[in-house]
């Protein structure tokens, strides 16, 4: 019983944890919090099994796992405020050309990056762009404007 | 964020439900039933009491009923003189084939022979122990017996089994 618990525990922590660090965390890690992330199975594995190595716990301990993954997943399936919850949602890190600085804060990604990014798709300019959108996955999107749109305006401020 | 900021276009909506393949509803149920017995305590350590009285010997057993491989058990043996004369020599003889599969096996008192211990002069009414700390070793049921014999020519055997997960 004591394994379920421990890691429910875990699991639950974990969950936690990553959906607190951030959408960008998952999409880009610097050296440095890769080696962090690196370090939690090694800090859990004691907390998880004690000092019980013996099949039957890695068992009852994996069985709990795979559970708790499926009930995740299926919950956030059935409900979408709870996949909102798990997941989270696309953060709008620039539209019709400007940048939106208060997401972009929220998200801890710069104007460099999200320029990089641009970069990856063939466009120099936010001007360019309709929609730039982080995605849950820590991935950034890049939707560019028709080549109509951009090319009949004039070129948009942008923000910071 | 604001409620003003620009949203891209929503999805359309599709009904949610969930639907398992037959595979996965095996796979779940046999991970549910793990965690199910587990939090019943099949799983778990547990230990059970013997006791058996002949002539002037009482013997209470406690063994470990349940446990896990490489874990540590305690084994105890508590022999009571229910006589009215004094025991010289009570011979508490365990099952060699039982010891033989755990490790670290740790007696108090020390035997004097193989898995032999003997205690002197246990007054009327007293009580003696013998304790054995055990680590499991090999997994599977485990029967074994534990013989308690006296001076006077009374004897105990005491049987019970262990089971160890793998």
């Amino acid at each position: 019983m004591e394994t379920v618990v421990r890691i429910l525990v875990i699991y639950l922590l974990l969950l936690l944890g990553l959906r607190a660090m951030g959408k960008r965390e998952f999409g880009q890690l610097s050296p440095f919090e890769l080696v962090t992330l690196l370090l939690i199975p090694e800090l859990i594995q004691q907390a998880g099994v004690r000092e019980d190595f013996s099949l039957t716990n890695a068992v009852i301990a994996v069985s709990t796992l795979f559970l708790l993954v499926f009930l995740t997943s299926a919950l956030a399936h059935r409900f979408s405020g709870f996949e909102q919850f798990i997941a989270g949602s696309p953060a709008v890190l620039a539209h019709d050309g400007r940048f939106l600085a208060d997401s972009m804060n929220h998200e801890r990604v710069s104007a460099e990056e999200v320029y990089s990014e641009l970069r990856k798709v063939g466009l120099v300019e936010l001007k360019q762009v309709r929609w730039v959108l982080l995605e849950p996955d820590g991935r950034i999107a890049v939707i560019p404007r028709r080549r109509s749109e951009h090319s009949g305006r004039a070129p948009e401020k942008e923000a910071t | 964020m604001q409620s003003s900021t620009p949203r891209p276009p929503a999805p359309p909506r599709v009904p949610r439900t969930v639907r398992l393949y037959p595979h996965q509803v095996v796979a779940l149920a046999l991970f549910g039933l793990i965690v199910l017995l587990a939090l019943l305590g099949v799983f778990g350590e547990s230990a059970a009491m013997t006791e058996t009285r002949r002539g002037a010997l009482a013997v209470r057993i406690d063994h470990p009923a349940r446990l896990r491989f490489q874990q540590y058990a305690a084994l105890r043996v508590r022999v009571g003189n229910t006589s009215n004369h004094p025991l010289d020599t009570v011979a508490v003889t365990f099952d060699t084939a039982y010891i033989d599969r755990f490790e670290s096996v740790a007696f108090t008192p020390s035997p004097e022979e193989a898995y032999v211990v003997k205690l002197t002069d246990v007054p009327p009414g007293g009580t003696r122990l013998v304790d054995v700390a055990l680590r499991a070793n090999a997994y599977g049921r485990h029967r074994g017996f534990v013989s308690v014999t006296a001076t006077g020519g009374d004897s105990v055997r005491v049987a019970f089994q262990t089971f160890v997960f793998p």
